[in-house]
């Protein structure tokens, strides 16, 4: 995380997504005061409320490079005022804007793309974002962040928003009480590596992310297997399990079904003729001695 | 105006919920006595009070607010106080019983145009501003009825921006809204709607029914949250509460009168 948000790892789009129960400011200013280090200048879009108070308690010497464009002021071009509006096509206005200072090196800030999402299209949100990246010949895009409200979206356009972003930074509630932050990060690399990790993190007054910490995924996994491995003939009344002499003893015991040379030989050696019939009469039988087919004349 | 709610939202002499935007959820319980208690609490601030009433009639108002000691017609006579009743409005339009006047022209065929009508409310606002000392505070009871009369939710959302822009930023006014959000229910759009607003607004009350039904002793659960945009936690009060003629009790979870 904090290598992200340093830039000590390359990342081209940050997408922040955050929701009702945690909101990404808090982030998103750090990359603020962070990219403030590293750029010439940031260029600073805000559709959401309060612009002035999303930069509160940055220091002044990042305020300067720091350009406020306010598109909360006039969002949907109401006011025909000359301030951006959702309809505002940005490419065309950031062109023209960074024509004044040829070829410095800047970050893009969109706080958030909501708006953008709601009252324009999802394409045409995504080749907004991809174009300011990619086509601006006037200015050198170091990184482009986004925050963006993702419980108002559907989930199908906010996967499409991620499939253009390099690092997708999910804010999510956190379990321990230690940590302010829960993070799920994917960050896709520069060489083609895609690394997924869940982290906890504390951000400073002065928006430094500190104390990360990842959350072992693997390690709840293996708190599973120990339990699993408990025994369950421990601890009973009569006996289950078997000692080795008694292992042994049972082995040697010839189960009636079980091929036995002796027993096979034996049945096989007795010889044809040698069975003989006894019978016994029974008392109440009618025991007749006359032959009864007597009278036949064969 | 209840004491004890000035109480739970922290009310002092320096906190009169300037530039708050606070947004109100019913879902399952009646949270109008909050309408009721920001109407008489900002009029007795001597607060300049925009009232667009979108789910009762002006007397249904008046007759509350005297209960809770606060005369609404005085106020409308003195300037401070203006009522837009959009329902009348609405209806005059769709019967077609009066000319719509020039003035209320964002009413048109049995819809709001919510570009015009916020530059009554706009304008309503600047006049309120120039005749009072104080910061105006605007007030829509309720705006889900907006939503089910065919406003589209991207509309909506717009319309709440500027009226925030308006209210809270360009001067330090205080906007409040309700609107009817059922969270278990299938209605999407109402949810969606409160969401949008919960991204928007810097706190939230929700007033809930008792998940175990109804109850006479206890009428209903209402959470505060106080949404933080920055490092600090966003903070949390949780309180059940039980109505009475001219009064709200809060108390614990648990811990209602009749219970103990």
């Amino acid at each position: 995380m904090d290598d992200i948000v340093s830039g000590r790892e390359k990342s081209e789009i940050v997408l922040i997504e955050d929701n009702i129960a945690q909101s990404g400011g808090p982030v998103l200013k750090s990359f603020l005061k962070s990219l403030s280090e590293r750029v010439d200048k940031i260029h600073y879009f805000v559709f959401d409320p309060y612009p002035q108070k999303t930069l509160e308690n940055i220091p002044s010497g990042c305020l300067n490079r720091i350009e406020i464009h306010d598109g909360f002021r006039d969002i949907g071009g109401w006011l025909d005022s000359s301030s951006i509006s959702v309809n505002t096509d940005l490419v065309k206005y950031f062109d023209n804007l960074s024509g004044r200072h040829a070829k410095q090196v800047v970050a893009i800030v969109i706080n958030s793309v909501s708006p953008l999402l709601l009252h324009r299209t999802v394409p045409y949100t995504c080749q907004t974002i991809s174009r300011l990246a990619r086509q601006i010949d006037t200015a050198d895009v170091e990184q482009i962040v986004c925050l963006v409200h993702q419980d108002l979206h559907d989930n199908h356009e906010v996967a499409q928003l991620e499939h253009m972003c390099s690092t997708i930074i999910r804010i999510e509630p956190s379990a321990h009480p230690q940590f302010n932050f829960c993070t799920g990060i994917l960050h896709k690399r520069v060489s083609g590596k895609i690394v997924r990790r869940l982290e906890h993190f504390n951000i400073r007054e002065n928006y430094e992310v500190y104390d990360v910490t990842e959350v072992k995924m693997s390690c709840s996994k293996s708190s599973i297997k120990e339990e699993s491995s408990i025994d369950p003939t421990a601890n009973l009344t009569f006996n289950l399990s078997l000692t080795d002499e008694e292992k042994a003893a049972r082995s040697q015991v010839k189960l009636p079904y079980m091929h036995d040379e002796n027993r096979q030989d034996a049945t096989l050696s007795k010889s044809v003729g040698e069975g003989k019939i006894f019978y016994q009469p029974d008392e109440a039988d009618d025991f007749d001695d006359d032959d009864p087919d007597d009278d036949l004349d064969i | 105006m209840f004491s004890d709610l000035n109480h739970l939202f922290a009310v002092s002499k320096e906190n009169h919920l300037q530039g708050e935007f606070v947004v109100i959820s019913n879902s399952k319980a009646d949270g109008s006595f909050l309408i009721h208690h920001f109407l008489s609490f900002f009029l007795k601030q001597n607060r300049p009070v925009c009232f667009v009433g979108l789910s009762q009639s002006y007397n249904h108002y008046s007759t509350v607010a005297q209960k809770l000691s606060c005369n609404l017609n005085a106020a409308k006579t003195s300037g401070q106080l203006v009522f837009i009743e959009g329902m009348k409005l609405l209806g005059d339009a769709v019967s077609g019983n009066s000319l719509i006047k020039g003035d209320n022209s964002f009413v048109c065929k049995a819809a709001f145009d919510l570009q015009q009508f916020f530059m009554h409310i706009k304008s309503t606002l600047e006049l309120l501003k120039m005749n009072q000392t104080q910061d105006p505070v605007l007030i829509i009871d309720n705006l889900s009825f907006l939503l089910y009369i065919g406003c589209s939710i991207p509309q909506l959302v717009m319309f709440v921006n500027y009226l925030l822009q308006k209210v809270t930023s360009q001067c330090t006014g205080s906007l409040v809204l309700a609107l009817y959000s059922d969270m278990i229910s299938v209605d999407e759009n109402s949810d969606l709607l409160w969401k949008n607003l919960s991204h928007l607004c810097s706190i939230t009350c929700q007033v809930t029914g008792l998940e175990s039904g109804y109850s006479k002793d206890v009428h209903g659960e209402l959470l505060i949250t106080w949404r933080s945009r920055d490092v600090k936690q966003t903070q949390i009060k949780k309180t059940q509460f039980k109505l009475s003629d001219k009064n709200v009790t809060f108390f614990a979870s648990g811990m209602s009168s009749a219970v103990l």
